[in-house]
């Protein structure tokens, strides 16, 4: 009932003649109008859900609700930061987000660019397709594909490996926690690789066509184009991503990881989330769950402004 | 124009914000309209319970067929992800026979217990909820008042329904009422002579490989003796259709078992058995027959389903888990069977145990407070809980896929066994059996079990008669664990989680020096998760649960001084 209360003080607000301000609000009042439900949408399902954040900081049960739940302070940031695996978890979180940043983040690019590069227009698009049917494909099954064709037992992988006998025995992957990280990241950019570059190629669409017919002219080869040409001209939208990708340093795929995820490679596994979800919301405990999503949460607004302001100082492009 | 156009924005932003408001408003309101729909029907249909009585020559319980059967449909939830029924009394003999005698459809859903916590939390409860009995939302349920006590409703509505004394106990709350009725709850009050408690517990071999290579069942009841067949298997290169024969594939917490871990200590306190030297001995074994190529890697990285499938495809000489059917492989090779070795037992000698099945069952079915239809649903209880009910359920309705023979044991009907070879699944949909176990007893089914007669079925009868004298009572021990929501839960949670991992490496380490080493390792770092307080916690609930019983000890070998 708040909200509209508010909404009705600021209609009301609107027929006030007043300042230069707000004649100014007046004059534009219909596309004013337009913005508003905007807002109140992001009012009433961003802005007052927040206040279960308080969950963070009570003791919460169900049945009192947040309100009349008891205070607990930061007990539950504590317990998180003081768990003895803490530092493993974290560990994993970034190494597996910084190596995707290191090789899954370029790959969309790098497709984009080579599949602009192709003329056949039919075969174009195929590969378009093809390449991003795997990310309408659930984590479960695509999980699921990736460890079969890993499996020792009868892993298409290993067969291959054996018979080529560029090994005498077949490898347990999934056993192998050195390559747990690379299993995943590589299995990201499997998935998300075609869908990752749609933006990626919109982008480079709306490269004007003058600037490499210019470049074309002047003598620049395909290779360069490519480098001076279309690079340069999307840099604004790769920059963007690289921000939004900073940002989400410390969540990692929560299935895959479950998919993946066996007592084996739990030491390289074991992400924040999967943590958290096991022994916070598997066992009900709310609070906890809550005071971890929250952290991480202030740490990725803190990594996103960080990104943004080191991109606006170094390359002009950023966010705000 | 500016005119008109403030209008456009204005109207719209009007009926946006209406539309917001009715969102908002139209939560309520469809409370309590139907409640009037069916108050005390009796006399709506003639009572056929004469029906029931004609044919029935065994000592079953009489059916308890409720008098109201005005059609009704309620909604039922099931904590329990892989669960999916349709309720279809057209084509299922079982949903027929219950919709025609109850006059209840049941919309099943199901879902993981976080799917129950999203249910609890939204308010939008079914009317009834059936709820593993060892999860988290279970507490939940039964302290907010959501969940009627089951004591009261019987008391208003079906008097006559008779829950088992222990079950009631053991399952009250502080507040003296219990609110769920447990599926495969073993009351003991009830025990006749000859029934036991079964286990899932035990140790099988391949019959048709032990024959090959001269093994026999007292072989592995030591641990040299046990190495040496699992090497002759492996030794020999025996193949099994094609695949290589595993020798192994053992659970350490059995094998801790046999060695005879204790769980309580000479003065009555609880005993974790991942910590006692029993158990560091069985991880030392098992790492031996990893270090030996006994039992691979995978052991560690398979799921349930992945193991089965090796069992089936006859890949696999030994295993301690008997969830682990082997009827697959069976149907193909009439020698291929598993049979009850060992058990193997420790340095220390101590007699060898298996965890039985939990005597308090496993999973509750609650009645919503909120439910239109309390009466109905207790009687529904009522019936579905009786002991040819279970029977039904479990093998579908009586006279169409099974009767008694003339020793009072189910015999199935030919017309079910020819669906059932054919395909299992379509024997599922039309007889509906094994898909309705909420409230089933399994002692009747255990007492009337068909008689065996091919060899894969003694087999398995013999194998669960011979491990049920290696179990002990476990009811003290099965609500130790704390509550989820709690912080004990969390440290358990977390410890659990430890022990997952620190498991495989014990049992794939590269040394034994190693082995020992994670074990006081996995000890150190549980004291730095708190295991002080869960222990307390567990121990307390121990007591209190021996006190409630009424014994000073629980673990044999201490009952015997």
């Amino acid at each position: 009932m708040e909200r509209t209360l508010e909404a009705g003080r600021l209609a009301s607000a609107s027929e006030m003649k007043a300042s230069g301000r707000r004649s100014r609000w007046k004059s534009q009042f219909a596309l004013q109008s337009m913005v508003w439900p905007g807002l109140l949408f992001l009012l009433v399902f961003s802005y007052v859900p927040m206040y279960g954040i308080l969950i963070a900081f009570k003791k919460y049960d169900l049945f009192l609700g947040i309100m009349d739940s008891p205070w607990a302070g930061l007990t539950y940031f504590r317990e998180f930061v003081t768990d003895p695996n803490f530092q493993n978890v974290l560990r994993n979180t970034l190494a597996m987000n910084l190596l995707a940043l290191l090789l899954s983040f370029p790959a969309p690019i790098l497709f984009a660019l080579l599949l602009n590069e192709l003329t056949a227009g039919r075969f174009k698009r195929f590969v378009q397709t093809v390449s991003y049917v795997p990310h309408f494909v659930s984590w479960v099954i695509f999980g699921g594909l990736i460890l079969t064709v890993l499996s020792p037992s009868n892993g298409v992988l290993n067969l291959l490996l054996v018979k080529l006998h560029v090994v005498e025995e077949p490898i347990n992957f999934m056993a192998k926690p050195e390559l747990f990280w690379f299993i995943m990241v590589g299995a990201e950019m499997l998935k998300g690789i075609g869908w990752g570059a749609i933006i990626y190629i919109a982008a480079i669409a709306g490269v004007d066509p003058e600037l490499h017919e210019a470049a074309k002219i002047d003598g620049a080869g395909r290779f360069q184009r490519m480098r001076y040409v279309t690079v340069p001209s999307i840099m604004g939208t790769i920059v963007i991503m690289l921000i939004f990708a900073v940002s989400a340093i410390l969540n990692t795929g929560f299935e895959q990881i479950m998919v993946m995820q066996n007592p084996l490679n739990l030491d390289v596994s074991e992400t924040i989330d999967t943590y958290v979800y096991k022994v916070g919301l598997g066992q009900m405990r709310y609070s906890y769950s809550t005071a971890v999503g929250l952290a991480k949460s202030l740490v990725a607004l803190i990594l996103l402004f960080g990104a943004n302001y080191v991109s606006r100082k170094l390359s002009d492009n950023s966010l705000f | 124009m500016q005119r008109s156009k403030k209008w456009i924005g204005a109207t719209l932003t009007a009926v946006l914000l209406g539309g917001v408001l009715a969102g908002c408003s139209s939560g309520d309101g469809n409370g309590n309209e139907n409640a009037k729909g069916n108050a005390n029907g009796n006399a709506a249909k003639p009572a056929d319970a004469t029906a029931a009585a004609g044919t029935n020559a065994t000592p079953a319980a009489p059916s308890e067929k409720p008098d109201d059967k005005t059609p009704i449909k309620i909604t039922w939830f099931v904590d329990q992800d892989y669960y999916k029924k349709n309720w279809d009394p057209v084509n299922n003999l079982l949903d027929k026979m219950i919709t025609d005698d109850t006059g209840v459809s049941i919309d099943f859903s199901s879902g993981t217990p976080e799917k129950l916590s999203a249910l609890i939390a939204s308010g939008d409860i079914p009317d009834v909820v059936t709820v593993d009995k060892g999860n988290p939302q279970r507490g939940v349920l039964e302290k907010s008042g959501i969940m009627s006590p089951l004591d009261e409703l019987i008391a208003k509505y079906d008097p006559d329904f008779k829950v088992p004394q222990s079950m009631q106990d053991w399952f009250r709350n502080p507040d003296g009422h219990f609110y769920g009725y447990a599926s495969f709850f073993w009351a003991k009050e009830t025990f006749k002579e000859g029934d036991s408690i079964r286990s899932n517990q035990g140790l099988y071999a391949r019959k048709d490989i032990m024959d090959q290579l001269g093994i026999k069942p007292e072989d592995f009841n030591t641990k040299d003796g046990l190495v040496a067949a699992l090497r002759k298997v492996k030794e020999s290169g025996t193949k099994y259709n094609g695949f290589t024969v595993t020798p192994a594939y053992f659970e350490s917490w059995v094998i801790g078992n046999f060695f005879g871990a204790p769980r309580e200590d000479a003065s009555g306190n609880l005993v974790d058995r991942e910590r006692t030297p029993e158990m560091l001995e069985a991880y030392k074994f098992l790492n031996q027959l990893n270090r030996e190529g006994l039992m691979p890697e995978d052991s560690q990285t398979l799921d349930q389903n992945q193991l089965q499938e090796k069992v089936a495809n006859g890949a696999v000489f030994a295993i301690t888990n008997k969830n682990l059917d082997w009827s697959a492989l069976y149907q193909k090779d009439p020698k291929a069977l598993f049979v009850h070795v060992g058990p193997v037992t420790g340095d220390a000698g101590n007699k060898p145990y298996v965890d039985p099945v939990n005597a308090s069952g496993w999973t509750l079915s609650m009645i919503n407070s909120k439910t239109k239809y309390p009466d109905r649903i207790i009687k529904l209880f009522d019936y579905l809980s009786t002991d040819e009910m279970s029977l039904n359920v479990n093998y579908g309705p009586k006279g169409a896929a099974w009767d008694f023979d003339e020793n009072g044991k189910v015999k199935p009907s030919d017309a079910f066994n020819a669906l059932n070879a054919e395909d299992a699944n379509k024997a599922k949909l039309k007889y509906g059996n094994g898909t309705l176990q909420w409230l089933i007893n399994w002692m009747p089914i255990q007492r009337t079990a068909p008689a065996s007669v091919t060899p894969d079925a003694v087999a398995k009868q013999e194998s669960a008669e011979y491990f049920a004298t290696f179990t002990y009572d476990m009811l003290p021990f099965e609500s130790i664990t704390p509550l989820g929501g709690t912080d004990e839960g969390g440290i358990n949670a977390k410890i659990e989680e430890n022990r997952k991992k620190q498991r495989a490496k014990m049992i794939l380490a590269k040394s034994e020096a190693d082995v020992e080493k994670y074990f006081n390792d996995e000890i150190e770092m549980e004291a730095k998760l708190g295991y002080q307080k869960f222990y307390d916690y567990e121990n307390k609930q121990f007591q209190d649960a021996k006190k409630s019983l009424g014994i000073e000890f629980a673990w044999p070998t201490n009952q015997k001084k």
